[in-house]
């Protein structure tokens, strides 16, 4: 998840609720976090099995090894210790490109190989990627409070600092708005987090009912078969997707990630089929790079 | 058109940067012709040309005047002598101080091409790139010829404008044809010539794009188009001295109006108050010129498009009529639910009838 927004309207705190809002690990996953954490040397005396998803956040000063994995000893690195959880990455253009771009791979399989002279290792690294962004170098671009004070080419070297193979992973790109005042002070009508949490654990539980027997515990981990067999679209939903495809240049890759958002938001609404709505709403979700930059490309 | 040796003996002195146009003048006077001052070079040169330039332009003797012409042609470069009605364009012959000579990629004609430039801002807002865009499109659809400075922001919006409009466009540079800059207009650079279009310089092929050159490359800009339009400018920008060069070259000024507390709207609505022309679309260009329209221009208002969308999708471009609106904005006017505007938005966006812009804003598109 990529979520774009001004400075101070509240990126890296809703990044913060994020792990109140997943559901505790299974028996399984905590088995697996706790061994990285083993390897790692980092779990505390006297604590047992780990229930609470990992929650990381790396600063963009991190070295390589730091974060992927490596040192003499091979250990884990920031994206494996988030295994089962949350790799939070806080203003990603901050990061070395040569970071980012090799977090490519590790997302992509949900295992990082490290291989030093006396160690050769895998590590499982299956988290969420989780990673915020001003819009441009002085963080106003787009917004009605704050005229912007950069240039196109200044947007446009800020955002090269993304990889388009780095972006086209990252499945939901969303605009955070700044919150006004008043809305900070008074309790607003949204959910709290208790009840968005009833929610992600109800879709939790249809989709380990969908994949029981199947080796795979949620939509993210869906191949090609699978997605054939059971993401259940309606035909309107893949005509709607194939036409986005059309008018947006969607990649190949994308293709199959935008029908896992599709399952996922079905799933948080407990629909069985995955209908237009849903569909539009994970297209939306991939169209923050035309929107924010698409004609500064041009 | 390169062609005879008096010609290569004025192509040899061009080469050298150093030689101003003063001691061009002072030089061919004296010895009675570019030949004759080739022939005897360096003989009574000291006193007009810098040591620098005489250690130059004898290098470039050394190497032999067929050897030049031959490397120009290796580099696909041709040389338009002023006074040549074949390829040097007429416009820029009715200037004060035409270039000697231009160096150039692609097509050049001396005919009188119908022509406007395009000049503004280089740190252009999305609604002047829109704009600079859309005007330059529909006036080259028109058969315009867009002329502008290949640089980054508006410059680049009118190219590509004129570009998509299957148009030419000639882009006059700072540098020499071999530096073009900024660099990541290069691939654009190689699009005009694609096009059918030129890119332009009067400095040697290897000249760098230093700050000096580009106000005086401005009275090339104007001075190749029948008249200017100025979308965005900020005070003490270089699109002052392209203005100052039109007012000069007596070519008609237009200036498109942006909004009043926008800081690139200052020189602008500066200009129109100073007698510039308000434009606000191609057609008011071809008008004022007395220019007859051929192709397609875009007069139609916002809105009209969509008298015949169904009923949701009719409630939001009502909405959005008059001004881009934010997304609570739109839940709240619609009194849709979130899920299905955001149905309607993706299919609407999807159809080319609206646009999302940054901070959750939507807009109606002209099309």
């Amino acid at each position: 998840m990529l979520m774009v927004g001004v400075p101070g309207s509240g990126k890296t705190m809703l990044a913060r609720c994020l792990p109140g809002i997943l559901p505790l690990m299974t028996q399984e996953e905590a088995f697996e976090t706790t061994r990285i954490y083993s390897v790692a040397g980092m779990l505390k005396a006297g604590s047992g099995l780990m229930t609470q998803r990992p929650f990381r956040t790396p600063h963009h000063s991190a070295s390589m090894a730091a974060l992927i994995g490596g040192g003499a000893n091979a250990r884990p690195g920031e994206v494996s210790l988030a295994h089962n959880g949350v790799l939070f990455l806080d203003e990603m253009p901050e990061y070395p490109r040569t970071v980012l771009e090799a977090l490519r791979q590790p997302l992509e399989d949900g295992v990082t190989t490290v291989s030093r002279v006396r160690a050769h290792m895998q590590y499982l690294s299956r988290c969420m990627l989780v990673a915020s962004m001003n819009p441009c170098p002085c963080g106003y671009y787009g917004s009605a409070v704050k005229p912007c004070r950069c240039g196109s080419h200044k947007i446009r070297k800020y955002l090269d600092r993304i990889s388009g193979p780095l972006l086209d992973r990252i499945d939901i790109q969303v605009e955070v708005d700044a919150v006004p005042m008043e809305e900070i002070s008074t309790k607003s009508s949204a959910e709290d987090s208790k009840a968005v949490r009833d929610r992600v654990v109800a879709a939790r539980a249809r989709q380990l009912r969908r994949f029981s027997g199947l080796g795979i515990r949620s939509n993210a981990q869906m191949d090609g078969k699978h997605l054939e067999q059971l993401a259940q679209v309606r035909p309107e939903a893949i005509k709607l997707l194939q036409k986005a495809i059309q008018s947006y240049g969607f990649s190949m890759r994308a293709y199959g990630r935008l029908i896992k958002v599709a399952r996922t938001i079905a799933d948080l609404r407990s629909e069985e089929f995955i209908e237009i709505p849903a569909m539009a709403e994970a297209i939306q979700y991939r169209r923050i790079d035309a929107k924010y930059w698409g004609d500064v490309h041009a | 058109m390169l062609e005879t040796r008096a010609q290569l003996c004025r192509l040899w002195l061009a080469l050298c940067e150093g030689v101003s146009a003063k001691a061009r003048v002072l030089l061919t006077v004296r010895f009675g012709g570019f030949e004759a001052l080739f022939d005897a070079f360096p003989r009574d040169c000291a006193n007009i040309l810098s040591p620098k330039a005489l250690e130059e332009l004898a290098s470039l003797k050394a190497i032999g005047l067929d050897k030049i012409a031959l490397r120009l042609e290796q580099l696909g470069i041709s040389v338009a002598f002023l006074g040549d009605e074949r390829d040097y364009p007429t416009l820029l012959t009715s200037i004060s101080d035409p270039p000697d000579l231009l160096f150039y990629k692609g097509r050049l004609s001396g005919q009188e091409e119908r022509s406007i430039s395009i000049v503004g801002s280089r740190r252009e807002t999305r609604y002047g790139r829109n704009q600079a865009h859309t005007i330059a499109r529909d006036l080259a659809a028109n058969g315009i010829v867009i002329v502008s400075g290949l640089a980054r922001g508006i410059d680049t919006a009118a190219h590509m404008g004129a570009l998509d409009a299957g148009g030419r466009t000639i882009a006059v540079l700072g540098s020499g044809l071999s530096n073009i800059y900024p660099q990541e207009n290069k691939e654009l650079a190689e699009r005009i010539l694609q096009g059918g279009g030129a890119i332009i310089s009067e400095l040697p092929p290897a000249a760098e794009p230093l700050a000096f050159h580009f106000p005086v490359r401005n009275r090339i800009v104007s001075g190749l188009s029948h008249g200017v339009l100025l979308v965005e400018a900020r005070e003490k920008s270089g699109t002052l001295i392209t203005l100052g060069h039109a007012l000069e070259q007596g070519r008609e000024v237009f200036a498109l109006p942006g909004e009043v507390d926008a800081p690139g709207s200052l020189i602008p609505h500066q200009m129109i108050r100073e007698g510039a022309r308000l434009c606000t679309c191609a057609q008011d260009i071809l008008e004022d010129m007395g220019w007859q329209t051929q192709g397609p221009t875009q007069t139609e208002q916002i809105g009209l498009r969509f008298i015949g969308l169904s009923g949701e999708q009719g409630l939001i471009a009502d909405f959005l009529q008059d001004e881009p609106k934010g997304y609570d904005d739109l839940l709240t006017a619609t009194g849709l639910s979130a899920s299905d505007l955001n149905t309607h938005i993706t299919l609407m966006e999807m159809e080319g009838i609206l646009e999302a812009l940054p901070g959750r804003v939507f807009k109606l598109r002209r099309v």
